[in-house]
């Protein structure tokens, strides 16, 4: 799907890590795997340390600690918020949705619209339409866009595959009208015949969990992991990743009318950074435009990479100038979607820690 | 097929390999060398293989043999 807004802008951006941080070499002994080989992964995948939350931390406990740090410093008012978008995989409940447990922990009022997206990878890109698609009602002034996954407590700790990698984080978006600010322009695609890549078999009305799904079992190439747990298909997200995503920023560089050299960043998803260089050559695109260290020092933190990785690597440029970025999410779904923006001067950009 | 048992060699970190070696024997064949394997086809063969693929070959030969006659 193609979409095009004008007259909107990110007017600030806020990640929550947890404090708690696991470093790969500590970690190493967990997998199946000679020790040799697990060094050379980490070499390869740039894995080095993760924050994964401590004990039963919930998506909404991460939300509601960014919004209250917002709150507190003025950065925004509970009564300017006419919408709540809450991205996640890792909600707290079935039901209710996890948006409408952080309106009421926060007191937001009743006409806030809340609204949960099941998203991931792509989720950035995603709340990012809708979230823009709720401004151009002419009566919501701002919107909360959160990025929210806590999946480091689905992720097998023996999973060679998935573990070095998760991270979990929320990230805030505020959004808000920009009178005359510049268009946006971008693509969103899906193909769930192969939403099989990334998933959580078990817990769900299809597979309930139950004791058999809980059962660790062994895959073909050493990792251990059960059916409650993420499991993914690392050479098949590769494939996909590779062979779609260039066709879609092309697309969207085009819909744009813009070239790669009228781009500051490539703000992309960071599944790791083996990846993301195969991404950037394929693409031609220099290694310094696209950042891909999110994965070494957070771990990949789902739909909350993208503004993760921007504050990380762009925080003291973006307070004060105006860049012209590409967004671009890939994942679970399988969902693929991008989109070029102005982004700055924000008016806050930072990190805090989740104790 | 020279160019390609040199590129085997380096991802296996062999000094050499032998076009029916088992792939399956070298201590560095795992889900990594898979994945180095995938790129390798999809960057410079411009093919796309699948781990399975990749997986059910015994040897450089028939690995190569699959590149050449994959469609994709």
């Amino acid at each position: 799907m193609r979409f095009e807004f004008s007259g909107k802008r990110i007017a600030g951006l806020l990640g929550v890590l947890p404090v708690n941080e696991r470093t790969f070499d500590q970690e190493m002994e967990n997998f199946n795997f000679e020790i040799g080989r697990s060094r050379k992964l980490k070499e390869v995948m740039g894995y080095d340390r993760h924050r994964i939350v401590n004990g039963e931390v919930c998506s909404s406990d991460l939300a509601v600690f960014g919004m209250q740090h917002l709150f507190e410093r003025g950065l925004i008012r509970p009564d300017e918020i006419d919408a709540l978008i809450l991205v996640t995989q890792s909600p707290d409940y079935f039901m209710p949705g996890t948006a409408s447990v952080v309106q009421g922990r926060l007191g937001l009022g009743f006409d806030t619209f809340c609204l949960d997206i099941n998203q991931g990878c792509a989720g950035f890109v995603v709340g990012l339409m809708q979230a823009f698609s709720l401004l151009d009602q002419p009566h919501v002034r701002k919107v909360v866009l959160v990025n929210v996954d806590v999946l480091s407590r689905r992720v097998s700790p023996r999973d060679r595959n998935s573990y070095p990698l998760i991270g979990d984080a929320c990230s805030i978006a505020v959004l808000e009208r920009d009178i005359g600010g510049p268009a946006t322009k971008g693509l969103i695609m899906m193909d769930g015949s192969r939403c099989d890549a990334l998933k959580i078999p078990a817990g769900g009305f299809r597979l309930p969990s139950d004791t058999s799904t809980s059962e660790i079992m062994e895959d073909a190439e050493g990792n251990l992991r059960s059916l409650d747990n993420l499991v993914m298909n690392g050479s098949a997200v590769f494939n996909f990743v590779l062979n779609e995503v260039p066709l879609m920023i092309e697309e969207v560089l085009s819909l744009n009318e813009l070239t790669k050299v009228d781009i500051d960043a490539f703000l992309f998803h960071q599944p790791n950074r083996f990846m993301l260089r195969k991404l950037a050559d394929k693409l031609n695109i220099p290694h310094e435009k696209m950042p891909s260290n999110l994965v070494e020092k957070f771990g990949n933190s789902s739909g909350a990479t993208i503004p993760i990785t921007t504050i990380l690597n762009l925080r003291d440029r973006i307070l004060k100038e105006r860049l012209t970025v590409c967004f671009a999410g890939f994942g679970v779904g399988l969902t693929w979607g991008g989109l070029i923006c102005e982004l700055g001067p924000l008016e806050f950009c930072d990190f805090i820690d989740y104790a | 097929m020279e160019e390609f048992l040199g590129e085997m060699a380096e991802i296996l970190e062999e000094p050499s390999v032998a076009v029916d070696s088992n792939l399956k024997s070298f201590a560095a064949w795992d889900s990594l060398t898979v994945l180095s394997i995938v790129s390798l086809v999809s960057e410079k063969y411009k093919k796309t293989l699948t781990a399975k693929e990749i997986n059910a070959c015994e040897t450089p030969r028939s690995l190569f043999a699959l590149i050449n006659n994959s469609g994709k």
